[in-house]
């Protein structure tokens, strides 16, 4: 998708906005060398509330965070000395990207909404499909999970569907996932995340514009398949091709870790990975039909489980006359 | 380094739960046939559900797979030529079925054989009773995952120099079993290579490489054989290895879960609360077998990191055996 990649955020700002920037920028001076945590709100550029649910992500050092509800994220050390990127973006919200050092400057980042139409009328509809059909007993291959030979560094992961006909409505997704019996008490199966979905970018052939503003969470589930019913969202498929995402909120709930042998140090060393894994689709060919959205925001192909791993498993149901 | 590798080896697995959350609307049905005398597989054997009118037939392994609805009171029928036909209640039959059948020798001529035969010998030879994991009516047969990050190797002796080697043979499981269940993707898959090996006269371990085969695994038998005849391979002298070589590619990956509490730090306020999450092992297929044989000299070789170590288990051997002719 042609995002309109902003400018960073304080070059737009009004004089008297500098002004204060610049006072914060001589406390944030004074402050230089203290190895305190530094706390960061992320808000509406326009209502100044907090925005929920933040991805977070610092280029060179390939870390990536999701924000809680509050907006709050929290970055410890001397903001100035740090030489990197940030890039800040959530759903509906024009994304952001920054030196991480400019954040010294001022303790809230606000974000603006970017605004959109979704066509479609609610109708009746007289057929549905389901594409993408997954025999569930030979899901047996899951991404998500980091392994020694590759960091699984993405915040979504798309499936591309094709519907019978253009103008298609979305009825339903099912995602099937990796999940074991958890005993009562116990929660590090649960999994909290968001369906995206997308058209196709005309340019990349990958994901492009959202095809809804509305925010689809499956909050808190155990089951290792998800079905969600889509109908209440009205999301019309503007042609046949489109996309539907996982998209995974790195937060404490969603929080796991793989031990990962290291042969440098004979070792094994924890890296922290965030749930869900989503199943690969038992489909081999030479069509891929994922694409990644990796820790900078680009959409690539996803051929990790290539020649196999062809498709997610992800189930699609469209309705259509 | 052997405490070390024993621990790796044996793949610490985590007894806390007995049941996966896969609810199953189907029933599959699968197993190996297999000759009950010699214990080989039988290739090309009919297996039918007698009611549906469903049927499959056996692949090189012996090994079939029936996916199934609603028929739990069907009945299968297996037929091959050559061997007297069995039946079996479909009604609280398990997965990984061994289905030995009796050869009909009503049916065969008499062949006399003149001439002086060469003589085959299974090394190392285990059992499929070996290989099946048992539970119940106060008996308890169970087997372990073996697995290493690199190779593991076995040491055979042949009775006499330059023997022919005929087959690999070697017992294969899937990390989670009914009896000891860790949680873990499953799958059938699974591509890595044997090598047959000298033995490094300084070291005594396993030194360079006599015979390479890929191998590619599509199903869930519990018993493979690699037929090596048409390689023609002469094992020179008398003492050979044979080692298991894994690929760490995503097609070989499974993905094991563990339970654990890890101490986190409030964002806000910097106070630390225990959580439990999962903690997430990722292995390669395939994991093969170690059955218990009360031998506590049972030596095998592991390889970690590039570089061989002999072990001693308490017990357990590895299944894999090797035929030659001589």
């Amino acid at each position: 998708m042609n995002w309109p990649w902003p400018q960073p955020f304080a070059i737009n700002m009004k004089p008297g906005k500098k002004i204060l920037l610049l006072i914060l920028n001589l406390i944030a001076l004074a402050a230089l060398g203290q190895d305190k945590p530094n706390i960061f709100h992320i808000i509406d550029s326009e209502t100044s509330k907090a925005v929920p649910l933040v991805s977070i992500s610092i280029l060179r050092a390939g870390l990536s965070i999701t924000t809680e509800k509050d907006g709050v994220f929290i970055i410890p050390g001397n903001m100035l000395s740090m030489r990197d990127t940030i890039v800040f973006q959530a759903q509906n919200y024009v994304p952001v990207k920054m030196p991480l050092s400019m954040l010294a400057l001022s303790s809230n980042i606000p974000i603006s909404k970017y605004k959109f139409d979704v066509a479609g009328t609610a109708l009746k509809y007289k057929n549905d499909t389901v594409i993408n059909v997954i025999e569930k007993l030979e899901v047996n291959h899951y991404a998500g999970v980091d392994t020694e030979t590759s960091y699984f560094n993405y915040l979504q992961l798309a499936q591309q569907f094709e519907a019978p006909v253009a103008g298609c409505r979305l009825n339903r997704i099912r995602v099937y996932r990796m999940a074991f019996n958890d005993p009562p008490g116990y929660t590090s199966q649960r999994a909290a995340y968001r369906l995206r979905f997308y058209d196709v970018d005309p340019v990349t052939g990958g994901p492009g514009c959202d095809l809804t503003n509305d925010v689809v969470e499956i909050t808190d589930d155990e089951r290792r398949q998800d079905g969600s019913a889509l109908s209440k969202y009205n999301i019309i498929i503007p042609q046949k091709k489109f996309f539907v995402a996982v998209e995974w909120l790195r937060n404490v709930g969603n929080e796991g870790y793989s031990m990962l042998y290291d042969p440098k140090t004979k070792a094994y060393k924890q890296r922290d990975n965030y749930r869900p894994a989503i199943g690969i689709a038992p489909k081999t060919g030479k069509k891929l039909n994922v694409w990644g959205l990796n820790f900078k925001h680009q959409w690539a192909p996803y051929n990790y489980f290539m020649p196999f791993g062809t498709d997610l498993a992800i189930t699609a149901t469209v309705e259509y006359n | 380094m052997l405490n070390h590798s024993y621990n790796i080896f044996f793949v610490t697995f985590w007894f806390f739960l007995a049941s996966h959350t896969i609810s199953y609307g189907q029933q599959i049905i699968d197993g190996q046939v297999v000759d009950k005398q010699t214990e080989l597989a039988i290739p090309g054997a009919t297996v039918k559900l007698l009611k549906a009118g469903q049927a499959t037939q056996t692949n090189v392994q012996g090994y079939f797979e029936l996916s199934i609805d609603n028929t739990l009171t069907d009945t299968l029928s297996f037929t091959s030529i050559g061997y007297k036909p069995y039946k079996l209640a479909v009604k609280g039959t398990q997965r990984q079925l061994l289905i030995a059948l009796e050869p009909d020798v009503t049916g065969l001529n008499q062949v006399d054989i003149t001439g002086k035969k060469a003589k085959d010998k299974i090394l190392s030879r285990f059992t499929w009773d070996d290989l099946k994991e048992v539970a119940g009516n106060g008996y308890q047969h169970f087997t372990r995952p073996a697995y290493a990050r690199v190779g593991l190797a076995k040491l055979f002796e042949t009775p006499q120099p330059n023997a022919l080697l005929v087959n690999i043979m070697f017992g294969r499981r899937s990390l989670s079993s009914a009896l000891d269940a860790p949680q873990s993707s499953d799958g059938k898959v699974a591509r890595f290579y044997i090598h047959v090996c000298d033995v490094d006269s300084a070291t005594q371990l396993p030194g360079a490489v006599l015979l390479t085969k890929e191998v590619v695994l599509l199903d869930n038998s519990l018993k493979i054989t690699l037929d090596l005849s048409k390689e023609k391979f002469i094992i020179p002298g008398t003492r050979f290895f044979i080692t298991i070589e894994w690929i760490r590619t995503p097609l070989n990956e499974i993905i094991s879960r563990a339970i654990a509490e890890r101490l986190q730090r409030a964002r806000l306020n910097g106070r630390t609360f225990g959580q439990y999450v999962s903690k997430y092992w990722v292995f390669y297929r395939p994991i093969l077998i170690l059955y218990a044989t009360g031998d506590a000299k049972a030596i095998k070789y592991i390889n970690q990191d590039d570089k061989w170590t002999p072990f001693v288990d308490r017990g357990n051997e590895l299944a894999l055996a090797a035929t030659i002719r001589y």
